[in-house]
């Protein structure tokens, strides 16, 4: 009996789907639990010949320069997630309720602004409120110094608009769905007006609100882009984390994995309170009974309009700025009040490269993320046993880690032979793949779980074996929506900083990495000329989710 | 071709739980087969051992001669029609109907001819390259049975094909069903939890309940002689008075009639009355007294429900007659039993004794 027969006897006994569970089991080992646990074991590592010590972490929270950068995190995200949600429920619920004309319109701006990375919002903001600033430079003009915009102020700004679209968006979600007759039910008890709304409509979304606002706490906490453009001398943890580790004298990659298992430590708690919570009392309501939209009278109408308008249009300065400014002559870092697409012309001839890797690594990323998606969630729904479930877990789990930290994990596990990718295309390929992961496996088991199983049986009953049943039925069924979900990831790919700020090099630079390098070279024609596209890369790729997903699909 | 269906005490469980306690039947050659039972009872759970959907833990399955144990679902040649269709939505008419017949590697012309003469047959005809979301739910069960049947299935299964429709509209594809069952001469197994399609649509039904087989008969036999209580309340109405059976009569008190006992039996017992068994008089005769409790006017007849002297309530059917007289809540009357047509049951057993 030679190999072969050993082998094909192995494999008819482990059949299809073994082979599945333990390739995804082997991907995710290599790319994700072994630089995970690479950098949990850093952490603990002593100086010299000590094998395990605690040194990093007694550093940290001994030393004001470590100890800092957490409650300077902690503050920040605290505060922008109260006013996301301070800004993102009212709005969310005047849109949903009240008459407000063109709410495509207003949710087609939000979920814009969404989806464009945070630090073009920092660019933005910088370029008008800045030192230099469009409108500083005119409020100067009649004497009106207004206050620094870098450091605590400008992060808590750009966060709160930035990822306030996440509360709204939930929100709005939640009272869609809302059945109506438990608000009538109210009024028939006499019970009325904001009275109702306290003691039944929100008790009833707030699962839902805390939900986006847990997001909000942990994509704040997490970015890298936004501190490092407007944070200065105000240091957060993943600054921190990021100098430490690419540190111009080598770094240090123990305090470096130290913190990073702190912020993760930090959104992982977040998280779990939530959901242990009032996480745990979420209501799932058939939406078949709608509330009805309330017609406002001339005065509130006018005001609630405007309003509305005025929120979504400031979400949307950073994308209106890039774009404006996109298409003003510059010299250096000065816009000269001129029009000229030289911006565009640098960009072709400088940085085309940038584009092309961005959509290339993205689409590939997608391609893999599709495939992952369909598969993996298979097993986990159809072919479920503990073993899927500890699948699932460990898939779930770049959800709390922060892009750098993907990012730096990756690096440090694989800048050594035998798995030397440090610098290469596959790196960010691999880091991108990671980051998304969980979205996509939670959008595909969701569509797994909505296909309905006698589906297969049916075929399966007329003749098709299992195996092509998955292939001709329920592959292709699944298809339509996991690869709208893949568009999401791709949009949030072709915006991603965090990761590939540590992972790029001279060869595999984005746009995003060539928009944060040309801020910093004060290269802003360019570096708003990048974004714009980016926006446009955006708008497009939303316009083919929404012809994908019949109107129907949620980006959140 | 259709096959003689042979079940032999076979056995199905979940963990400690026996969903399906040896169960053994014997189902002839283009017999239409119900399997009627309340929700939990196994029903479905054998269905989908027959189709190869859930496996068998005990006993065997065989159509015709050959044992189907473990032959995978797909081996097996049933056509099996689900509960909500499962008409694959991105395939047309003509396509859901081809599937099974292009896994046989039929030629593309004579699946054109067979998929055609099915949709005459269904009547679905017009509709061969329509999109399933372009179709009604009885449109959708059209094209599931046709589906199923297509390829000349051994044995034709059923889950409450019938309960996603419309009350009128399930009454009309029975009678669809039925005519295209009994047509093609297929051997049909029927699921179904609602007593009156099976009564109406089977050759014969196995009553079940907690996993076991309570009573095999045609419809009329179950009807009629239910062989124990469970049977008896489950299909159609029953009304349950506690009774004497002495020397083959029954005793209420100082009402009796004969009774049909099969052994001789003296003791407690159970009557069992369906409302058309009862007779109800205004003047006093030999019958039990009792007191008209509420009476529904059910259009071409009246259902009374009467409180008896014991404290016992039975249902009661009165047919219109001309002249007749609606009773009211109040009224004392005096009730007798229809001696042939009542069922008695055993006190501890709940097994028929006639």
């Amino acid at each position: 009996m030679n190999d072969q027969s050993a082998w094909t006897r192995i494999v008819n006994r482990i059949g299809f789907w073994g082979i599945v569970i333990i390739t995804i089991f082997a991907l995710a080992i290599l790319f994700l639990l072994y630089p995970l646990f690479g950098m949990i074991a850093r952490s603990f590592q002593g100086s010299e010949d000590r094998i395990f010590s605690l040194a990093a972490y007694k550093d940290f929270f001994r030393l004001p320069y470590y100890y800092r950068t957490l409650k300077h995190s902690f503050a920040v995200s605290s505060l922008t997630t109260l006013f996301a949600v301070l800004l993102g429920v009212p709005f969310g619920f005047i849109v949903a309720r009240y008459n407000i004309p063109g709410k495509k319109i207003l949710n087609a701006m939000v979920v814009i602004s969404l989806l464009s990375p945070p630090f073009i919002g920092a660019y933005s903001w910088i370029v008008l409120l800045g030192r230099n600033g469009f409108i500083t430079n005119l409020l100067r003009l009649i004497n009106i110094e207004i206050p620094t915009i870098y450091g605590f102020r400008g992060l808590l700004l750009v966060f709160t608009l930035k990822l306030f679209p996440f509360v709204y968006m939930y929100v709005q979600g939640a009272l869609q769905s809302f059945d109506n007759s438990l608000e009538e039910a109210a009024e028939n008890l006499g019970v009325s007006g904001v009275k109702k709304l306290l003691t039944v409509t929100f008790p009833l979304i707030l699962p839902t609100i805390t939900a986006g606002a847990v997001i909000v706490f942990m994509t704040s906490m997490a970015d890298l882009g936004t501190p490092l453009l407007i944070g200065e001398g105000y240091k957060v943890l993943p600054v921190l984390v990021y100098e430490e580790y690419m540190g111009e004298l080598g770094g240090d990659a123990v305090m470096a994995s130290a913190m990073s298992v702190i912020i993760i430590i930090c959104t992982l708690s977040v998280l779990l309170l939530q959901r242990f919570t009032i996480g745990r009392r979420s209501y799932s309501m058939s939406g078949l009974n709608p509330p009805p939209i309330k017609k406002l009278k001339t005065g509130p109408f006018i005001i609630l309009t405007t309003l509305s308008y005025l929120i979504a249009i400031i979400a949307l300065s950073p994308q209106i700025t890039t774009l404006v400014t996109s298409f003003i002559k510059t010299q250096g870092p000065i816009f000269v009040p001129a029009f000229s697409v030289k911006s565009y012309t640098d960009v072709w001839y400088k940085l085309s490269a940038n584009i092309t890797r961005t959509f290339l690594y993205s689409t590939i990323a997608m391609v893999f993320m599709i495939i992952i998606g369909i598969f993996t969630s298979y097993v986990i729904v159809r072919r479920k046993s503990n073993l899927t479930a500890v699948l699932d877990f460990i898939l779930m789990s770049p959800y709390v880690i922060p892009g750098s930290v993907i990012g730096i994990i990756l690096i440090m596990a694989f800048n050594k032979p035998p798995f030397m990718l440090a610098g290469t295309a596959s790196i960010l390929i691999i880091s991108y793949t990671i980051r998304k992961i969980p979205y996509i496996i939670r959008s595909s088991t969701g569509i797994l779980y909505q296909l309905d199983l006698s589906s297969e049986e049916a075929s399966i009953n007329l003749g098709v074996p299992p195996l092509k049943t998955f292939f001709k039925i329920t592959a292709v069924l699944m298809l339509p929506g996991v690869i709208s979900g893949g568009i999401l990831s791709w949009i949030s790919t072709i915006n991603e900083l965090s990761s590939t700020m540590i992972l790029y090099s001279g060869r595999t630079g984005t746009i995003s990495v060539a928009i944060y390098t040309e801020i910093i070279k004060d290269g802003y024609g360019t570096a708003a000329a990048l974004a714009s596209i980016l926006t446009l890369a955006t708008v497009l790729s939303l316009f083919l989710f929404n012809r994908l997903t019949k109107g129907k699909g949620s980006v959140i | 071709m259709s096959q003689p269906l042979s079940i032999n005490d076979v056995v199905k469980k979940y963990g400690d739980f026996t969903a399906i306690d040896g169960v053994t039947l014997d189902i002839q050659s283009g017999e239409f087969f119900t399997l009627l039972g309340p929700s939990g009872c196994g029903k479905t759970t054998l269905l989908r051992m027959i189709a190869g959907f859930n496996t068998i833990e005990a006993g065997q399955i065989a159509f015709g001669k050959r044992v189907i144990n473990k032959i995978p679902a797909h081996q097996r040649n049933t056509g099996m029609v689900f509960q909500n269709y499962a008409i694959f939505p991105h395939l047309s008419v003509y396509d859901n109907i081809a599937y099974g017949l292009k896994a046989r590697k039929f030629s593309a012309k004579a699946i054109d001819q067979k998929v055609g003469e099915v949709l005459d047959l269904v009547r679905m005809s017009e509709y061969k390259n329509r999109q399933p979301s372009q179709l009604s739910g009885g449109q959708q069960q059209r094209i599931a049975l046709a589906r199923a049947i297509v390829i000349q299935p051994e044995v034709l299964l059923m889950d409450e094909p019938l309960s996603n429709l419309d009350a009128k509209l399930r009454v009309e594809m029975r009678s669809v069903i039925k005519k295209i069952q009994k047509n093609l001469n297929i051997t049909t197994v029927y699921v179904t939890h609602d007593q009156e399609e099976a009564l109406a649509i089977s050759d014969r039904i196995a009553v079940m309940n907690l996993g076991t087989i309570q009573q095999l008969g045609t419809p009329l036999e179950i009807y009629t002689r239910p062989s124990n209580t469970f049977v008896a309340d489950f299909i159609g109405t029953s009304s349950f008075i506690d009774v004497t059976i002495k020397d083959s009569k029954v005793l209420l008190g100082s009402y009796s009639f004969p009774a049909a006992l099969k052994h001789p039996y003296h003791g407690q017992a159970i009557l069992a009355v369906r409302p058309e068994e009862s007779f109800l008089s205004l003047e006093e005769n030999e019958g039990l007294k009792a007191t008209i409790n509420f009476a529904t006017f059910l259009g071409d007849f009246i259902n009374y429900e009467v409180l008896l002297e014991s404290g016992e309530t039975i249902q009661v059917n009165e047919y219109l007659k001309e002249g007749g007289t609606i009773k009211s809540a109040g009224d004392q009357v005096y009730v007798t039993f229809d001696a042939e047509k009542v069922n008695l049951f055993d006190l501890s057993t709940k097994e028929s004794l006639i």
